[in-house]
């Protein structure tokens, strides 16, 4: 797999295939993101996109001196606060607390989640949907059943494969720190 | 591809979700005496727990965004769309100048309003056109017009707002609440209306301001220093001294408690800090707290400042893609 800086030097050079690699590599990071600053609007879609857009249409002018990744933190905060601006139809004057670019220790913590949705996506479809039913929308296994026209039994198996796929995906570092993050505390 | 592990993890998956049998418990049971199957299953649930709390992003999400960034740097495929959009655009534009050269009538033009709504944990600054200086504090959102009348000016706030008003001697200013309407005439003065908060108040620290109920009688007129607190479930106006600088502090990024219990104290913190704080002992909630604390410092500093002035300590749990917790303890 091709570094950011080979992309980076690929995208200059007008390849539309990198600018999708890097797309697919942060996508989710980036949303997750938009999610925490602005978590109840619209366009979040939308913002993470434009900076690709951004990065494309200035890729002869943009001078990346600490992380392609970071720069890309950078547009987008810079993207989400223009949008919110925007949405309120009001220059403001001076806000206090313009919203932080996450640093390199919080990056890595969004690319850990990453590479839990990453691996989400590559579950077969039935095999997805049964899982997100079960824990975006808290079914029972009898529900999904019902729902989907299938037997208790095979969502069972379904649910307890997709479980053995994401664990077995996630290497074991990134499920040290995704267990370390859950129960961080400060303090005490 | 059945194996051995298979009805391992059907029973990984379904003690997560709570649908183990009797039988299926015992199995479970013995799993966990073997201590790898006790460390997988522990790593499991964080899987589960993670997704929960981060919530769905569809994979038709990534696609979705690809789309937009195709369309947007213009490949091949998308190069009609853009032309189309280019002469729909023109017509567009032909339109609304049309309409901007039909002769206007030269009545009163109808009033536009603007919103402003401040995230939690930000706070904003504006001005309008008349000169006003308007501060909104955290998860508030202000109502303006984008010109004002020929006779008043009117604005309306949800949350706290602290204003400093240009003095125009024959247009006064009102800010509508809830459950208040405030007349200005020239002044500085804090506006504290949040939906979620019990009362609302008015503190004036300077000129003067006449408080009127939602109908438009007036209930109070305040004097410098004096701040009026109106429940909304009472019909009557509480009217006592204050120090200003208390109720102003957040606008220089200070936050004040005046005799405050710790509940409410919790409320401004979730505003302030987007975070969320639960109490594990209800009796702290009324425990009063007086004073300053800084608030451009981290949240787990004002905790620990507050955790040394008052019986309690803190855990913070840190959620990358959501609201943190914050869980107060009383100190043993």
């Amino acid at each position: 797999m091709d570094d950011d800086l080979t992309l980076w030097k690929n995208i200059q050079n007008g390849d539309t295939r990198a600018l999708k690699v890097l797309h697919d590599r942060y996508y989710y990071q980036l949303y997750l993101y938009a999610k925490k600053i602005y978590h109840n609007q619209n366009g979040l879609d939308e913002a993470v996109a434009d900076c690709f857009i951004k990065l494309w249409t200035k890729r002869n002018e943009i001078v990346i001196e600490r992380s392609l990744k970071s720069y890309l933190f950078v547009i987008l905060r810079n993207g989400l606060f223009d949008l919110n601006r925007k949405r309120n139809g009001i220059i403001l004057l001076e806000v206090n607390a313009v919203p932080e670019i996450p640093d390199t220790e919080t990056q890595n913590e969004f690319d850990h989640y990453a590479r839990l949705y990453n691996a989400l996506e590559k579950l077969p479809e039935q095999r997805r949907r049964i899982l997100e039913l079960a824990v975006f929308e808290s079914c029972s296994y009898a529900q999904i059943a019902e729902k989907l026209d299938i037997s208790v039994n095979t969502v069972k198996t379904q649910i307890g494969r997709a479980y053995r796929f994401l664990r077995e995906e996630l290497d074991p570092r990134s499920i040290n720190l995704l267990f370390m993050m859950q129960s961080k505390f400060s303090m005490n | 591809m059945t194996d051995n592990f298979d009805s391992k993890w059907e029973i990984i998956a379904a003690k997560i979700h709570g649908e183990l049998s009797r039988e299926e418990e015992a199995i479970y049971a013995q799993m966990m005496t073997d201590e790898a199957d006790l460390y997988g299953f522990e790593k499991t649930q964080i899987i589960h727990d993670i997704l929960a709390k981060t919530g769905p992003i569809s994979a038709k999400g990534k696609l979705k965004s690809w789309a937009i960034v195709e369309s947007g740097i213009g490949t091949p495929n998308f190069r009609w769309i853009k032309a189309a959009l280019k002469y729909a655009a023109i017509i567009v534009i032909a339109f609304v100048a049309g309409n901007l050269l039909k002769p206007s009538t030269p009545a009163e033009p109808e009033i536009r309003y603007s919103e402003i709504s401040v995230p939690f944990g930000q706070m904003s600054q504006l001005k309008l056109s008349d000169g006003t200086k308007i501060w909104l504090n955290s998860g508030t959102t202000l109502r303006y017009p984008e010109h004002f009348a020929s006779d008043q000016r009117s604005v309306t706030v949800i949350g706290e707002a602290y204003f400093e008003v240009a003095k125009m001697a024959n247009k006064p200013f009102n800010v509508n609440t809830a459950d208040m309407k405030v007349e200005v005439l020239g002044t500085s003065f804090n506006v504290l209306a949040y939906n979620e908060d019990v009362a609302s108040s008015v503190t004036l620290v300077e000129g003067k301001v006449v408080v009127r109920n939602k109908e438009g009688k007036s209930i109070a007129q305040l004097n410098p220093g004096q701040m009026a607190t109106k429940n909304k479930t009472e019909p009557n106006i509480e009217i006592r001294n204050v120090k200003t600088a208390f109720y102003a502090a957040w606008i220089d990024g200070k936050i004040y408690f005046d005799d405050e219990p710790l509940d409410q104290i919790a409320v401004k913190l979730e505003r302030w800090f987007n975070v969320d704080i639960v109490f594990a002992n209800e009796q702290l909630k009324s425990y009063r707290f007086t004073g300053t604390i800084l608030k451009n410092k981290p949240v787990d500093q004002i905790m620990q400042a507050l955790e040394l002035l008052s019986p309690i300590s803190f855990k913070h749990q840190v959620n990358a893609t959501g609201r943190d917790k914050i869980t107060i303890y009383r100190r043993s």
